[in-house]
């Protein structure tokens, strides 16, 4: 394995020599350049050395990718890249002895290849020859012993960090808690590429056109396109938009921002004119045109399903005016869900609709089942009329559950009821499977209507979600405050005490999560050890309790909860449960407020 | 919130909206929201006129066509022939589903009845019928229907179906079981919940116990209808409670089993599954039960509506790929019938039985008007041009007789071509001693393929391969096929039509039986031509040379005839399966419904595509006012397509500090500086929301204030 491995290499390295071999030159013949016409290139001879280190390193690089390439295939021997290196080394020795071409290197362009290395120190490390004498480079070689270790263990960090990249994008996990991980990895892999870019920068100079710069210059164009590429497929975007590395966002938030409350946000909607309202009523004139035909499909027996962009909550509401006209004489029975509404249990659509059949309250049963036979029951009664049931958002979380689903398909089986569903996701018919499909017998309807969905979310608490900011629900700080006044001496010092550890919590090695800290503290804060990361910070309630009782706020269990339901009424804390099964108590803000608050209740 | 919504609820907002079950009724009290008087004002004014005929006649469901041109007459028939044709296809449909099941039932009912194990001591074993149906886990429900109606009527005694979804516990199973066992048959449950003055809890087998002995059930049929979803520690717990129940309560399970008795018997711990013994029952699959219906209901000649070749293709992947089910194949074909009625105004032509004179009384100028707009019309004025009659061309499209004529005598011919087909389709499947699958051989025929198929070329080859004897049996399945005809296709036996091909199979079939008898008496058998043939070659190796030498000597006089025989054979079955390509039959849009698309989008939607192509594209579907024809952002763009464009270009980690920047920009691009920043955000608000909606973006917890991006477009 290991022999064939190094076969494999062998024509590699062998291609690279010549390369080596002028660059080796070239470098030697640079130095008497530079020793001839700028003598005040001579105390920079340090820095040149670095660059032609670069250029080694450069090699050792390519000798890299060749390696990560088997490291696909299976793990290579270890020590077998400074065998190679090695080898390198001692041609250098022989190779750097004539001098056949001078090109030109610039001052200003010297002075550029400083620059740039002056922001990645750690290459330093490295730094080797570029203007040496072949008297000195003897020495380098021999000396390169001490380096080239560093840069072996350097070198199989790097690799491991390789084969870490690979499989982070291969397997796709860059769920939140392996970034620590990867930022490592990409730490590592980094101050690797950095030192290409150098070497691609000289080899590209004017002056010196290698052969060398390119392969490497291609290679790295394709690693950091600054100008993000357009027209990728969509499976190449995916994985152009989730390659390694952390995501360059910038570090801007939103704290300057004043967020909206509610009452603001509803005086602003009444107060806006959409100016594309005549297009979304023309929109929805368009639809309207096909009630005659949903009608048509429903008196078949297919329960109609409308998805589509918009909310179709009053597309389906002149629906059902349709409906009524249509049959006028005969008083259809409409029978309207709202799948949004938080609090809606399958029970509540069995007994509206039993209601609807007949007026005389009906015993139902208690089990969704029961009820439905017994629904079932009393249509037999009178086979004539149908019920139409309209379900707005039939696919949010409160008819999610696959036991509702299943009572609603056979609910819609029902010869006299006829379904009529509108779906918001764009993953909705993951919700059935082939038996419930067929149960439900729907008719899909593209119906895109850009109309604003207004009752089916409440878009300040969802914002507010995403930013992380669910503690605004209470009021925001000030409402906390106004709370916490009308409590007991004992509730408040129980806030301080969950507040103070809290704050301990986000200040210590849990991860900060919410605090605003988005600088270089809280990458550090990301490359803790620890699979705390992905959790929000917390109390645990056991400690609080501990702390409660220490701190003579409560003397029993009772009396904590009790302090604890009066937070809970007023959602100025969530409690949650980790991945042990501990209960984790926390405050939904973020460090500043909570500081704030912690100032407002000790003064 | 509540508290937060009730001060808000000035406008906009209806607190029946926010109530999670209501019985609507429009004239009631939210008939003072905003949009909807002046939306039911606007349905009116639209359309006065097809308001008017609605009142008057009110079974009327379908809508005139042909910008309200047609005639409520027309519409009329158009809805009478629906309702017809289909209930005849559903008929014959619902008696092949009924059929298919038959023997099932049958089996299942007998064993249920008289479970025939001879050695019944009481070893408390359960009696129990395991029902094999295969994967198709939709065609379940109606098994179970069936049988479960089948026992009721034939078994003295309850039938309970249940199913996983309801069970999720031992007591709620049971309690289900006592309530369906003994609702069946009366009300008096109240009564039978008391025994010997003791308060029986509504799980008590004892309450089923004493239903079966005041009823004198013989038999408590328990059936699992999906029993692979069931927890199996549950199915453990009732077979063993049944079999302790077995001397007192006469159980009889049955198990639905989507994979095989092998793997139910495995998940079963022994202890269980000693409780039990029984039978395997095989239901017909569903591949067979697709191709009767499909012989029944689409290639049947009184059938109407002929399904074409690329909808029945994309019906059949959808089948095999998806969805497996004999009724999403019948509600498909339904469909089709409903979209052809109810969206072809020229399908009152589609009527076979009524006259054709007051037929072309109800034609209007209007409906010449749309037969000049069909493909069909186009390909027969260009045949028409082509063969130099362009006088007659130029008549068709300009002199509505002509045209009437055309129509007429098209008509005539219609039943004639497809009968032409169908029967060419008959005498294929059954010449053969395997034929094709009758779905494909319909597919390449209606293609008008079928000459220059795959399947022609088999059977062609495999008359080479025939001996005389093989070939006398062939002919013999053809002149059958046409004497007799097909029940399945209700094809009545046609050979006084083909006289000549009858004849000359008949002359065929005679030289061949004097073949085979001749070569019977000189015992020399006579070979098929293609084995003449192949070993014709020979190959001799001679000092290292190869020889290659035909071997003609052998080839008797007989075979010489046979050979002959042979190939006056294919060439007579070449002929008859030139089929016309009924898609080039003037007017084959009146019969023959082929448009995949609609039905796809029907039955498989692709919300996520509608959504993602609404948010990028919205200029699609409203005219975003100034440059709405153009791609990328623009101010006039719905907001939340705003957002949804700088989240397409966002890598997977969004920043909303900056996300809001660009939003606000984008914004005041339009307004200049007297955008409202509040009201912007306001719009940001709604738009993050929506996106949130359709689960496309969600918190981040890696950076504060951002996005993780969790649906790519496209993928």
């Amino acid at each position: 394995m290991k022999r064939k491995k190094q076969a494999d290499e062998a024509p590699d390295t062998q291609k690279h020599q010549p390369n080596q071999k002028q660059s080796r030159l070239r470098s030697t013949v640079d130095s008497t350049a530079s020793e001839d016409k700028l003598p005040s290139e001579l105390n920079k001879g340090t820095t040149n050395r670095r660059a032609s280190g670069e250029g080694k390193d450069s090699i050792a690089g390519h000798d890299q990718s060749a390696h990560s390439e088997d490291l696909q295939v299976g793990e290579a021997p270890e020590d077998e890249p400074a065998k190679t290196v090695g080898e390198d080394a001692s041609m250098d020795g022989k190779h750097t002895v004539t001098p056949r071409k001078r090109p030109r290197i610039s001052p200003n362009q010297i002075l550029r290849e400083d620059e740039t290395i002056g922001t990645t120190p750690n290459k330093t490390l490295n730094g080797k020859k570029l203007f040496s004498t072949p008297v000195k480079f003897n020495g380098t070689s021999e000396a390169n012993g001490t380096p080239k270790l560093a840069r072996n263990a350097d070198r199989s960090a790097r690799r491991k960090s390789t084969r870490t990249l690979i499989e982070r994008t291969v397997l796709g996990n860059t769920s939140d808690n392996d970034e620590e991980e990867e930022d490592i990895a990409q730490h590592i892999y980094e101050s690797d590429e950095e030192g290409e870019i150098e070497v691609v920068e000289a080899g590209n100079a004017p002056d010196t056109p290698s052969k060398r710069g390119r392969p490497k210059g291609t290679k790295n164009r394709r690693r950091s396109p600054t100008p993000p590429p357009q027209d990728l497929p969509p499976h190449e975007k995916y994985f152009f938009q989730n390659r390694g590395g952390r995501p360059k966002t910038s570090d801007n938030n939103l704290s300057s921002l004043a967020l909206l409350d509610h009452e603001e946000y509803f005086s602003l909607v009444r107060n806006f004119i959409d100016p594309q309202t005549d297009d979304i009523k023309a929109l929805q004139d368009l639809h309207a045109k096909s009630f005659n035909q949903w009608e048509f499909e429903l008196s078949q027996d297919f329960n109609l399903c409308i998805y589509g962009w918009g909310s179709k909550r009053s597309l389906l509401m002149r629906f059902a005016d349709h409906i009524y006209k249509s049959q006028a004489d005969a008083k259809p029975k409409i029978v309207v869900i709202n799948g949004y509404v938080h609090n809606l249990t399958i029970r509540d659509v069995l007994n509206t609709i039993a209601a609807a059949i007949s007026s005389s309250s009906q015993k139902m049963g208690s089990q969704p089942a029961e009820m439905l036979e017994n629904l079932a029951a009393l249509l037999e009664e009178d086979k004539s009329q149908t019920i139409t049931v309209i379900v707005h958002s039939i696919d949010r979380a409160p008819l999610r559950r696959p036991t509702t689903q299943a009572i609603l398909s056979r609910l819609s089986a029902h010869p006299q009821i006829r379904l009529v569903a509108s779906a918001d996701h764009p993953s909705f018919p993951l919700l059935w499977d082939s038996s419930l499909r067929s149960t439900y017998n729907f008719l899909f309807h593209d119906c895109t209507t850009f109309q604003p969905y207004v009752a089916e979310v409440d878009v300040v608490d969802e914002v507010h979600e995403l930013l992380g900011r669910s503690g605004r629900r209470v009021g925001g700080k000030e409402g906390v405050s106004f709370v916490l006044k009308s409590l007991p001496e004992n509730a408040k010092n129980l806030f301080r005490v969950l507040i103070g550890e809290q704050l301990v919590a986000m200040d210590g090695g849990y991860g900060d999560t919410l605090g605003g800290v988005d600088d270089d503290e809280h990458e550090d804060n990301d490359q803790r050890p620890g699979n705390l990361r992905k959790t929000e910070p917390g109390v645990e309630y056991r400690t609080l309790y501990q702390k409660a009782v220490e701190e003579f706020i409560c003397s029993n269990e009772m009396n904590f909860r009790t302090l604890l339901k009066e937070f809970h009424d007023h959602q100025m804390i969530e409690s949650r449960k980790d991945a042990m099964g501990t209960e984790m108590l926390s405050i939904p803000f973020r460090k500043e407020e909570l500081e704030t608050i912690l100032e407002d209740i000790m003064s | 919130m509540s508290d937060a919504e009730e001060t808000n609820s000035h406008t906009g907002f209806d607190a029946i909206d926010h109530q999670p079950a209501y019985i609507y009724t429009p004239t009631g009290t939210n008939d003072d929201a905003l949009e909807r008087p002046t939306k039911r004002r606007k349905v009116a004014k639209g359309r006065p006129p097809v308001l008017q005929p609605h009142e008057s006649t009110n079974s009327l469901t379908f809508e005139p066509l042909i910008g309200d041109l047609e005639t409520l007459d027309c519409v009329r028939l158009r809805q009478d022939c629906f309702h017809k044709y289909w209930s005849e296809t559903n008929a014959r449909i619902q008696s092949i589903v009924n059929e298919a099941n038959e023997d099932t039932l049958a089996e299942v009912t007998a064993f249920v009845d008289s479970p025939g194990d001879i050695n019944q001591e009481d070893d408390g074993r359960v009696p129990a019928s395991f029902i094999v149906t295969g994967p198709n886990i939709a065609s379940q429900d109606l098994l179970f229907k069936q049988l479960s109606a089948r026992l009721k009527k034939e078994i003295n005694g309850p039938v309970v179906t249940l199913r996983s979804g309801d069970a999720s516990n031992l007591k709620a199973v049971l309690k289900q079981l006592i309530r369906d066992a003994t609702n069946q048959r009366s009300e008096d449950e109240e009564l039978s919940q008391e025994l010997d003055g003791r308060k029986l809890l509504n799980y008590d087998l004892e309450i089923l116990q004493s239903y079966v002995k005041n009823h004198g059930s013989q038999r408590v049929v328990v059936a699992f209808q999906d029993s692979e979803a069931f927890d199996t520690s549950l199915v453990v717990d009732l077979v063993t409670l049944f079999s302790s129940w077995i001397d007192r309560i006469p159980f009889t399970l049955l198990f639905g089993i989507a994979t095989s008795v092998e793997l139910f018997q495995e998940r079963l711990p022994r202890a269980a599954s000693r409780c039990l013994y029984g039978v395997r029952f095989d239901v017909e699959q569903t591949s067979s039960i697709l191709e009767r219906i499909f012989q029944s209901a689409v290639a049947n000649s009184k059938a109407s509506l002929r399904l074409g070749s690329e909808l029945v293709a994309s019906l059949m992947e959808r089948q095999h790929d998806h969805v497996q089910s004999v009724q999403s194949f019948v509600v498909a074909l339904k469909y089709a019938y409903m979209c052809h009625f109810y969206g072809n105004a020229l399908s009152i032509l589609t009527d076979a039985s009524t006259s054709s004179q007051s037929l072309f009384k109800l034609i209007k100028p209007c409906h010449l008007e749309a037969i000049r707009m069909l493909p069909s019309f186009r390909r027969l004025i260009d045949s028409r041009v082509e063969s130099q009659e362009l006088i007659r061309a130029r008549e068709l499209i300009q002199d509505d007789t002509i045209l009437l004529q055309e129509i007429e005598d098209s008509l005539e011919s219609k039943d004639g071509n497809i009968l032409r087909l169908l029967r060419a389709f008959h005498v294929f499947a059954s010449a053969l001693s395997e034929p094709p699958s009758g779905i494909d051989l319909y597919m390449t025929i209606f293609e008008g393929a079928l000459s220059g198929s795959d399947h022609l070329k088999r059977v062609l080859d495999s008359i080479k391969r025939m001996t005389p004897d093989d070939l006398v049996v062939f002919t013999k399945r053809i002149k059958g096929a046409i004497e007799n005809g097909s029940c399945e296709l209700d094809l009545d036996g046609w050979a006084d039509e083909d006289e000549e091909l009858i004849a000359e199979l008949r002359d065929v079939e005679i030289k061949a039986v004097g073949l085979s008898g001749k070569s019977a008496d000189t015992e020399k058998p006579i070979r098929s031509s293609a084995a003449i043939h192949s070993k014709g070659l020979r190959t001799t190796v001679i000092a290292q040379r190869v020889q290659l030498s035909y071997e003609k000597s052998t080839i008797t006089e007989a075979e010489k005839e046979f050979i002959g025989l042979i190939d006056h054979v294919s060439k007579l079955l070449e002929q008859y399966f030139t089929l016309e390509n009924p898609k080039d039959l003037f007017l084959n849009e009146l019969w023959l419904c082929d448009s995949a698309d609609l039905f796809l989008d029907v039955f498989a939607p692709r919300p996520r595509a509608a959504i993602e192509n609404a948010l990028s594209a919205p200029h699609e579907y409203l005219t975003c006012e100034i440059g709405g024809s153009e791609e990328g952002l623009s101010s006039t763009h719905p907001t939340t397509a705003i957002i949804y464009q700088s989240y397409l270009e966002a890598g997977s980690l969004i920043n909303m500090a900056d996300l809001w920047t660009t939003f606000q920009e984008i914004l005041s691009g339009k307004e200049g500086d007297e955008g409202d920043e509040r009201e912007a955000l306001m719009q940001f608000y709604r738009a993050l929301a929506d996106l949130k909606l359709v689960g496309m973006v969600k918190q981040s917890k890696k950076k504060a204030d951002h996005l993780a991006k969790v649906a790519w477009k496209g993928l």
